[in-house]
């Protein structure tokens, strides 16, 4: 990688992602190659800003911005980068205020063993999503897999506690959980 | 799933003398597919009602607004004339599932559909509605279940279009396989007290054919349905608003919730603390206070009582805009 485009050792042409990706034959291409150590490095890392309205009335939060900067290392797929951070964010945004197990203490079931009601967040509950590359100048490539998902419901929470004084140390946030707290002004 | 005989009468007669305890009657079939699936119906036979003629009908006339059963819950909440005179009505069928669902769904279907309680939809868990010994949602999580109504059984009827045609005093045409009757909708559903095992009044060879609204409801109605997920989900609680306003001042109210019984819940001390007063912040919480009277939490679902006062207050306030 060169200057976030793919080149070639000893050579001046560079190509972006996307002009390499359409030079690929139909059948794909195959390569050969030994892993080189030399290549990665750890220290993955990122945060998070979330911004919430919260309905006194109802308990309900809706996401409105989510900010989600992440240190990869050495981006190549840039697009693929964002959009797993986008991915992240809504699984974070889904931890944070709809997913939720139910077991029945009385017989040892599982109560919502369907989409019904383990609820995952809908194209009504998207928040706006600003993926950024923290970008330094690496050459080394660290990952992305994992770590969005990791900050956003902490960020949601302190955010809510940020708009109503409250926080809900139990997720997911619902407005059974909010409303009590929030009417009674009991705060913490 | 089990076999089933599946037959397409050509009319109400046939439909009828094939219903029975061991036949259910098909139309959208979102929820009879839904409980086929869950294997918590197993019927011998399934009749399709969309084969009989005449009940996809929207008319309007002298007398009012009549619905056939088979109408779906996309055609009323797209029809411009109901949004303008019935404008709750269509707010509900609006508010229902997914723009998917409400394609196929019907409004006969939307009133007789079962319960969503998890323990009745579980095919493993006997419950009470069931012909169990005891409802679980006493002891067990009971979050979403009623505060109103009472017991044995402690279900939320989960449509959204009745709650918005009590408060538009609709009825219900029943054919009972020789002849046609009309009930108020208010009589058509039944608490667990009077009917344990099912919601309404239908016998197991009776068909719900069309809904009745007559006189106009007006502009100043509403629905409002407060969920935790805006994009697909059942109501925590609701609240349909119908009121007459003349020069500001409230003649007439009619009140009814979602959400919070059995059964949609009418609420005639939350119609009483509207009626002669002009809707303001302090008369909409008078009357979501009153919608509560009675309330009962159990034990994981207190919150819907604060929530059904707020729900309450915010439909009268845009009820009366």
């Amino acid at each position: 990688m060169r200057d976030g485009k793919i080149a070639v050792i000893g050579r001046d042409t560079s190509l972006t992602f996307k002009e390499v990706c359409r030079l690929l034959p139909a059948e794909g291409l195959h390569a050969r190659g030994e892993w080189n150590p030399e290549l990665q490095q750890g220290g993955v890392a990122g945060c998070q800003f979330a911004e919430v309205e919260v309905d006194q009335w109802t308990g309900r939060v809706q996401v409105k911005k989510v900010v989600a900067v992440h240190d990869c290392g050495l981006a190549i797929n840039r697009l693929a980068v964002e959009s797993q951070i986008n991915g992240g964010v809504i699984q974070g945004l889904a931890m944070a205020l709809f997913e939720e197990r139910i077991m029945d203490e009385q017989t040892g079931r599982c109560l919502n063993p369907n989409m019904e009601f383990y609820k995952l967040p809908g194209s009504l509950e998207m928040p706006e999503i600003m993926p950024v590359i923290w970008e330094y100048g690496a050459t080394k490539v660290t990952g992305i897999g994992e770590s969005p998902v990791i900050p956003t419901a902490a960020a949601i929470a302190n955010a809510v506690f940020n708009a109503t004084g409250v926080r809900v140390h139990d997720l997911p946030i619902t407005p059974a959980k909010l409303l009590p707290k929030i009417a009674s002004g009991t705060g913490v | 799933m089990h076999p089933f005989q599946y037959v397409a009468p050509a009319n109400l007669a046939d439909a009828s003398a094939k219903l029975g305890e061991d036949a259910k009657l098909l139309a959208g079939g979102i929820d009879l597919l839904g409980e086929m699936k869950d294997g918590i119906a197993t019927p011998a036979r399934v009749v399709n009602l969309k084969s009989v003629k005449g009940l996809k009908e929207i008319t309007f006339n002298a007398q009012g607004l009549t619905i056939g059963a088979l109408v779906t819950l996309a055609e009323i909440a797209g029809s411009p004339r109901i949004r303008k005179e019935y404008r709750g009505l269509a707010q509900a069928a609006e508010a229902v599932a997914t723009p998917q669902i409400r394609n196929v769904g019907t409004v006969g279907g939307n009133l007789c559909q079962r319960p969503r309680c998890w323990y009745y939809r579980d095919p493993d868990t006997h419950c009470l509605k069931k012909g169990g010994a005891k409802c679980f949602a006493v002891e067990g999580d009971n979050r979403f279940h009623n505060v109103l109504g009472g017991g044995p059984c402690h279900i939320v009827h989960p449509s959204d279009v009745a709650p918005a045609l009590v408060a538009m005093n609709a009825s219900v045409t029943i054919f009972n396989g020789r002849s046609e009757r009309t009930t108020p909708i208010e009589r058509f559903f039944e608490l667990p007290v009077s009917n344990l095992y099912g919601e309404n009044v239908l016998q197991p060879n009776e068909i719900v054919t069309a809904i009745r609204i007559s006189p106009a409801a007006g502009p100043n109605s509403t629905y409002v349905k407060y969920r935790e997920r805006e994009s697909f989900d059942w109501a925590l609680v609701s609240a349909a608003i119908v009121l007459k306003l003349s020069g500001g001042i409230v003649k007439e109210a009619k009140v009814a919730l979602g959400g919070v019984a059995q059964v949609p819940w009418r609420s005639v001390a939350a119609e009483s603390h509207l009626v002669g007063k002009a809707v303001t912040d302090d008369s909409a919480l008078a009357a979501g206070k009153a919608a509560v009277q009675g309330a009962v939490a159990m034990t994981h679902n207190a919150y819907k009582i604060p929530l059904a006062v707020n729900c309450v207050r915010e439909a009268v306030l845009l009820a009366a805009k």
